[in-house]
């Protein structure tokens, strides 16, 4: 890590802290929020909430780790304060990574090197933060119309919200599938061993009422899905 | 029937509450908050280049800004919308500040609406997402923190076999909720409802389309929805999730 990164990071810090720090507070109003509704209208017992914040942190854990070596590559170029703040909010890693990339491209340095200096740093903190934040903006513009639209459109009684969002996940997932799935044969063999290893879960928990194990239901598949491309890719190379 | 009729005299009264007060004042702290970080986000650009004097000419922000724009336009303006059928608003304002929609976020509502049968348009499947979405920003979080302190502690204790192990995370997780989505409505219909997705991949690979390369996750979430709207239309507003 060079020595301008290094001043940049021990600036960054205090803001990093600020935002992060803004980001829990968010989450905690709107946890708090959903909660009173729930108790006010009894939508929920307390231990279905109970079970669905266990089981929320323990889908959690999973797809948090995919991030390890991109945020890992990413400390070693910018550091790990600018690295915290810029994967904690508003973005994710390898997005983040892209957009450093193609500002140190523009100004002709080298990510991390050494021509990258506090000002071309500053310059790539600007264009991190000017990549997420249009995200922002629309929500900001769009989110409130969307849902009046969607409430509209759930109170007919043949509405077309339902398959709106089954339509939405389906057009996600299958893209997704794809495009993960033939980049080689491990990947492959990690959504079908995922997905069926899930479906085994699913069916076991609802035949056999373990609604405990239902909580572990993306950790089991993730980590089978792991295994299994781990020994294809050590077998096919 | 007077039992039927409360439940039903109690659905509604939980639904205009829900579609009132409560979402008013998601979007009134969800809006606050864009504005907030937006704001924070920018400051330690301003305090480095004002105060600190770390300074580049203002050219170089304009070149970095268009090559951005140029590149982002299309992400920006159809993303948001590809994910809110899915996570609705107090989940999508929790998920565009924290980040990591696709990955975190949407998984989390998914597994969450599995178990406990619920879609993302009722008040009781809102309710648990935004339960859920928040958990998982402090879980991702914590987690992000211990890596960012302890990353290359970590790297160099794990055996190499675990690291490589963690590429197959995406993968992994795709299988997963494609599993969620067969549980609730079945092998044939997922597949049927795959079949755009499945288009749409061949003609970017073929180059037919090559041009949406970049938007192809979003142009295969917008293609889908509208098939879905055609034939809920043709079908006198029928068509259900089959």
């Amino acid at each position: 890590m060079t020595q301008a990164v290094k001043n940049v990071n021990s600036i960054v810090l205090v803001f990093a802290i600020l935002l992060i720090g803004y980001v829990i507070v968010q989450a905690t109003f709107f946890l708090r929020h959903a909660l009173k509704f729930n108790e006010k209208y009894k939508l929920f017992s307390k231990e279905e909430i109970k079970d669905a914040v266990q089981a929320s942190a323990i889908s959690s854990i999973g797809p948090s780790f995919s991030i390890v070596v991109i945020v890992l590559a990413m400390i070693s170029l910018i550091g790990p304060a600018v690295t915290w703040m810029r994967s904690g909010v508003l973005g994710s890693a390898d997005y983040e990574l892209w957009i450093a990339d193609i500002v140190s491209t523009q100004l002709g340095v080298t990510l991390g090197g050494e021509g990258f200096t506090e000002a071309a740093f500053t310059v790539a903190i600007f264009g991190m933060v000017l990549a997420s934040a249009p995200f922002m903006v629309n929500c900001l513009i769009t989110l409130k119309p969307l849902d009046k639209a969607m409430m509209k459109a759930a109170k007919k009684k043949n509405s077309f919200i339902p398959l709106l969002g089954m339509t939405a996940e389906l057009g996600m997932m299958g893209y997704w599938a794809l495009e993960n799935g033939t980049k080689g044969a491990s990947s492959t063999a990690a959504i079908a061993a995922s997905l069926l290893t899930a479906m085994a879960v699913v069916t076991w928990c609802q035949k056999g009422g373990h609604t405990k194990l239902s909580n572990w239901i993306l950790a089991i598949a993730l980590i089978a899905g792991m295994i299994v491309a781990t020994i294809v890719q050590s077998i096919v190379g | 029937m007077t039992q039927e009729k409360n439940i039903r005299a109690d659905q509604r009264e939980i639904e205009e509450a829900f579609t009132g007060d409560y979402t008013k004042k998601v979007h009134i702290v969800g809006r606050f908050s864009i504005v907030i970080v937006l704001v924070l986000s920018f400051l330690p650009v301003l305090y480095m280049h004002f105060i600190k004097g770390y300074q580049m000419p203002i050219d170089k922000y304009l070149n970095v800004a268009f090559a951005i724009t140029a590149l982002c336009i299309g992400f920006w303006l159809t993303e948001p919308f590809t994910w809110f059928p899915i996570l609705g608003s107090a989940a999508m304002y929790m998920g565009y500040i924290a980040g990591n929609v696709k990955n975190i976020r949407v998984p989390v509502a998914r597994q969450l609406r599995s178990k406990y049968g619920l879609s993302a348009a009722e008040p009781k499947g809102q309710i648990i997402t935004t339960v859920g979405v928040a958990i998982s920003v402090y879980v991702n979080l914590i987690i992000l923190t211990v890596i960012v302190v302890f990353g290359s502690f970590l790297v160099s204790v794990l055996p190499p076999i675990v690291i490589e192990a963690f590429t197959y995370v995406i993968p992994s997780l795709i299988g997963a909720l494609l599993a969620f989505r067969i549980s609730e409505s079945g092998w044939i219909v997922t597949l049927k409802w795959s079949v755009p997705a499945i288009i749409i991949f061949a003609l970017m690979k073929t180059g037919t389309i090559g041009f949406l390369v970049d938007f192809g996750m979003s142009t295969s979430i917008g293609i889908t929805i509208l098939i879905g709207y055609i034939i809920y239309r043709t079908q006198g507003g029928k068509a259900k999730e089959e």
